[in-house]
C-alpha cells in the first residue's frame, strides 16, 4: 500500500469509529445514516467508484469557487485600491529600453 | 560537464542534453506523449537524453530551467494592477495556478524529476532568461564568431523583443521592447481574427496570404499601421491596447472595434474561408514585415557585428524572413531550425555552458537530434502490426521508391534520427511527386486532412536547386521562400476561379510545391546533411529529370509529427499512403489492405 492509501484508510477508520461511538452513546440520527451510507456502498461496491467521482467533482467545485469568492474579495479590497496609486505610463519616441546587460544570473528564479 | 536543458509550462515543452558544449540530443515531449503542442514536465523528452547517453540524473551536473517564472509572475501581477479593476478575470484565471504550482517553482520541477530518482535536490535547478535562452540557442550553434542577435515572440518575462550583441568573450543586451507592446502577440491576433488558432495557426495565416489581392491588402495594411499601432523610427511599436484585450482578459482582441474597423466579423474555425480573409492575411503579413524590416535597420545601426541571429517565435515566419534577407543590412543570416519556445531547451543549456567556458563556432549545425531506431526495432513492429513488408539494400530501396514516386504514388519516409524543431527534415516525412498537379490536393484531403490551401513544401538537392529556385542559396531547414523558376503570373486565377481551384490552376513546371505567388518553402540537401535524402532525390532525377520532391510532414491534422516506429505504422494505416519506407523495410498499402481495414480514418483535432 502506498503511504496515501494508508492514510485514507486510517481516516476512514477514525470516522467510523466515531460515528459508531456517537450513534451508540448519544443516539445520533446523522451518525446511523453515515454508518447505513457505508454498509450500502460495501455491500454493493459497483457504486463506489461512481459515487468517489461525483463526490470529488462536487467538493473541487465548491473548493474552486470559495478560492474564487477568496480571490475576488483580494482583489477588490488589496489589488483595486494599490492600482489607484500607480505611475501612467509617460509617452515616448520609442518603446525600447536600453539595457546593456551582460550577465544572467542563473541561480535565482527572478 | 553534462548540462540539461529543459522548457515546459507555456507551450513545446522539451529537453536537450549538451556534453562540453555539443548539442548530443534533444526532442519535444510532444513526439512521445502524441500531444501537440505538449506543455507538460518534458519527463519523457529527459529520459530519452539520458538514456541514448546512459546517464542516471544525478551524473548531470547542471540542470537549466529556459525562463526565470518569477519575472514571469511579476509582469502578470503588474498588469493586473495597471488593469484594475477591468483586469478581474485574468486575477482569477491566473492565480490559482500560480499559487498552486507554477510561485514554488522548484517544488513543482522537483515533483517532475521525482519520477526519475526520488532523491532528487530542487537546488541544483539554475534558471535562465526566457529571450537569453532564445539568444543563446541561435548564437551558439551559429557558424558566427559574432553575431546581432534579435528574438521577437510574443512574450517571455517581460521581453518580447530583445536585441543582443553576441561574441566569443560573451553577451550584451542592448535594449529591448516589452509587454504589452509585441509583435508575437499582434501577430496571433491577426490568426485569431482569420479563424486560426493561436499559437499554432500563425503559418496558416502566413500561408492564407498569397490569395490576398494585393490593392485590397494595402489598404488593409494602412488600417493596421493607422489604427492597431504606433511606430516609432527605431521600427519599435506601441500597441493602441483599445483594440485589444489580451493585457487584461482572457481575450486576445477586442472583437466589436476590429469588426467595425475592418467591416468583416471575426473568422470562427469551422467557417468557409473568403477572399476578404485572404485581403486581410495579406495586408497583415505586409504590414508584419515592415515593422520587422524596419527593426532589422535599427539593429545593424547599433551592433558591431556584419552577422545576425534570428530567433523567437516569429522568425518562423519564412515569408518575413526572406523579405529580411532581401534587405540584405546583414552579409549573414542564421535561424535556429527550433527558433520557438522548444528551442529554448537547447539556448538554456548552451548559455549557462558558455556563461563558463570560451565560446568556438561549431561546424554546421545538425538538426536530427531526437531518436533512432534500429532495423532490429522496425522490424519488431512491423510485425507487431502484421504487416507483409520486405527488406532491401539501399540502392534497391533508392531505385524502389523513386519508381513509386514517378508513379504519383506517395510515400511515408522514416529513417534515422527525428529532426529537432517543427519541420520534417527528411527523416520523418511524407514524400510526393512534385510533377503532378493533382498531388497537392491528394495530399491535403487524403492524407494530411488538412485546410486545401496550403500548399507543399519542396526539398531539392543543394546543387542543382538554383536551375528550379531562385534566388538561389542553401536553405536546410526551411527558413525562407524561393521563387520557382518558369511560374508565370496569373491575376485572372485570383479574381475568377474558386477559391478551393486556385491552387491547382497555377502556372508552374512544379504545380505541387508552388504557391499562388509563386513561392515555395524550399529545404535544399546535401550528403553532408542528409545522405539517404539525397541519394533517393538523385534516383528520382535519373527518372523524371528532376531533382525536387515534395516533403511534407509524417502526421496527420492535429498530431505531432511521428517519432517511433509504430507512431508511422499507425499514420501509414489510417491514411491512402501508398508506401511506408522505414529504415530498409518497405510495406505498400496493396499488399496491406486488410490491416489498413480495420484502422478506421482518424478523426482528427483542428490545429
Amino acid at each position: 500500500m502506498t503511504q496515501p492509501q494508508i492514510t485514507h484508510g486510517l481516516i476512514l477508520k477514525v470516522l467510523l469509529i466515531s460515528h459508531g461511538f456517537l450513534f451508540f452513546t448519544g443516539n445520533s440520527k446523522i451518525s446511523g445514516y453515515v454508518l447505513l451510507s457505508c454498509f450500502i456502498l460495501l455491500l454493493v461496491p459497483r457504486f463506489s467508484l461512481k459515487l468517489d467521482f461525483y463526490l470529488e467533482y462536487i467538493v473541487r467545485k465548491m473548493g474552486n469557487l470559495v478560492l474564487r469568492v477568496a480571490l475576488t474579495i483580494f482583489y477588490f479590497t488589496i489589488i483595486f485600491p494599490l492600482s489607484l496609486f500607480r505611475r501612467k505610463e509617460v509617452s515616448k519616441n520609442s518603446s525600447f529600453i536600453s539595457i546593456n546587460k551582460k550577465t544572467v544570473d542563473f541561480k535565482r528564479p527572478w | 560537464m553534462y548540462v540539461l536543458g529543459i522548457s515546459a509550462y507555456y507551450h513545446d515543452s522539451a529537453a536537450a542534453l549538451i556534453r562540453n558544449g555539443k548539442v548530443l540530443y534533444a526532442a519535444q515531449e510532444e513526439r512521445f506523449s502524441r500531444i501537440k503542442n505538449d506543455s507538460s514536465f518534458p519527463i519523457q523528452a529527459i529520459k530519452y537524453v539520458l538514456l541514448e547517453e546512459g546517464l542516471e540524473l544525478s551524473q548531470i551536473d547542471h540542470i537549466i530551467f529556459y525562463d526565470k517564472p518569477w519575472l514571469k509572475f511579476e509582469r502578470i501581477v503588474d498588469t493586473i494592477l495597471n488593469q484594475s479593476p477591468r483586469s478581474l478575470s485574468q486575477f482569477l484565471a491566473a492565480m490559482p495556478s500560480w499559487l498552486g504550482e507554477k510561485l514554488n517553482f522548484r517544488k513543482t520541477l522537483k515533483e517532475g524529476f521525482n519520477q526519475l530518482t526520488e532523491n532528487f535536490e530542487a537546488k541544483n535547478i539554475l534558471f535562465s532568461e526566457h529571450h537569453f535562452s532564445h539568444a543563446a540557442s541561435t548564437f551558439y550553434t551559429s557558424p558566427f564568431k559574432d553575431a546581432c542577435v534579435i528574438n521577437i515572440d510574443g512574450v517571455g518575462e517581460w521581453a518580447t523583443l530583445s536585441i543582443y550583441d553576441f561574441n566569443e568573450s560573451g553577451h550584451n543586451l542592448i535594449k529591448q521592447m516589452n509587454f504589452p507592446n509585441s509583435i508575437g502577440i499582434l501577430y496571433s491576433a491577426f490568426t485569431f481574427y482569420c479563424g486560426f488558432k493561436i499559437n499554432s495557426g500563425e503559418y496558416k495565416l502566413m500561408g492564407l496570404a498569397p490569395y490576398g489581392r494585393k490593392e485590397e491588402a494595402q489598404k488593409i495594411k494602412q488600417k493596421i499601421q493607422d489604427n492597431l499601432y504606433q511606430t516609432f523610427e527605431d521600427g519599435s511599436i506601441k500597441i493602441n491596447l483599445s483594440f485589444f484585450k489580451y493585457h487584461f482578459g482572457n481575450k486576445t482582441i477586442n472583437e466589436k472595434k476590429w469588426e467595425s474597423l475592418f467591416n468583416l466579423p471575426v473568422n470562427t474555425p469551422d467557417s468557409e474561408m473568403t477572399q476578404a480573409y485572404c485581403d486581410f492575411a495579406l495586408g497583415a503579413q505586409l504590414a508584419t514585415e515592415d515593422i520587422l524590416t524596419t527593426i532589422i535597420r535599427h539593429a545593424r545601426t547599433i551592433s558591431k557585428s556584419q552577422n545576425l541571429c534570428l530567433s523567437g517565435g516569429v522568425a518562423l515566419n519564412c515569408v518575413a524572413n526572406t523579405k529580411i534577407k532581401k534587405d540584405n543590412q546583414f552579409q549573414n543570416i542564421w535561424i535556429h531550425p527550433a527558433p520557438g519556445d522548444a528551442g529554448g531547451a537547447i539556448g538554456a543549456a548552451l548559455g549557462f555552458y558558455y556563461s563558463q567556458e570560451k565560446y568556438n563556432p561549431q561546424n554546421l549545425f545538425d538538426p536530427y537530434l531526437g531518436p533512432r531506431y534500429s532495423n532490429y526495432e522496425i522490424e519488431r513492429s512491423l510485425k507487431k502490426y502484421q504487416l507483409n513488408f520486405r527488406f532491401l539494400n539501399e540502392i534497391d530501396l533508392y531505385e524502389s521508391v523513386a519508381q513509386t514516386l514517378l508513379e504519383n504514388k506517395i510515400v511515408g519516409w522514416f529513417q534515422d534520427r527525428m529532426e529537432w524543431g517543427p519541420r520534417a527534415l527528411g527523416n520523418r516525412s511524407i514524400l510526393a511527386s512534385p510533377l503532378d498537379r493533382e498531388m497537392q490536393k491528394k495530399l491535403n484531403l487524403k492524407i494530411k486532412f488538412r485546410e486545401g490551401f496550403r500548399p507543399f513544401a519542396p526539398v531539392a538537392l543543394e546543387s542543382k536547386a538554383d536551375q528550379y529556385f531562385q534566388p538561389s542559396f542553401k536553405n536546410p531547414y526551411m527558413q525562407y521562400t524561393h521563387q520557382v523558376v518558369g511560374f508565370e503570373e496569373d491575376t485572372e486565377n485570383i479574381t475568377t476561379n474558386k477559391f478551393s481551384n486556385r491552387l491547382s490552376c497555377v502556372k508552374t513546371p512544379l504545380p505541387a510545391i508552388t504557391h499562388l505567388d509563386g513561392s515555395a518553402r524550399l529545404q535544399t540537401v546535401n550528403e553532408e546533411l542528409n545522405r539517404k535524402l539525397t541519394h533517393l532525390l538523385i534516383k528520382f532525377e535519373e527518372k523524371s529529370g528532376v531533382p525536387v520532391l515534395i516533403n511534407t510532414s509524417f502526421n496527420v491534422r492535429g498530431e505531432p509529427i511521428v517519432c517511433s516506429p509504430e507512431n508511422a505504422i499507425e499514420c501509414f494505416l489510417s491514411t491512402d499512403m501508398d508506401i511506408l519506407v522505414l529504415g530498409n523495410f518497405i510495406a505498400c498499402k496493396d499488399d496491406n489492405i486488410e490491416k489498413a481495414k480495420k484502422f478506421r480514418p482518424k478523426s482528427f483535432s483542428k490545429d
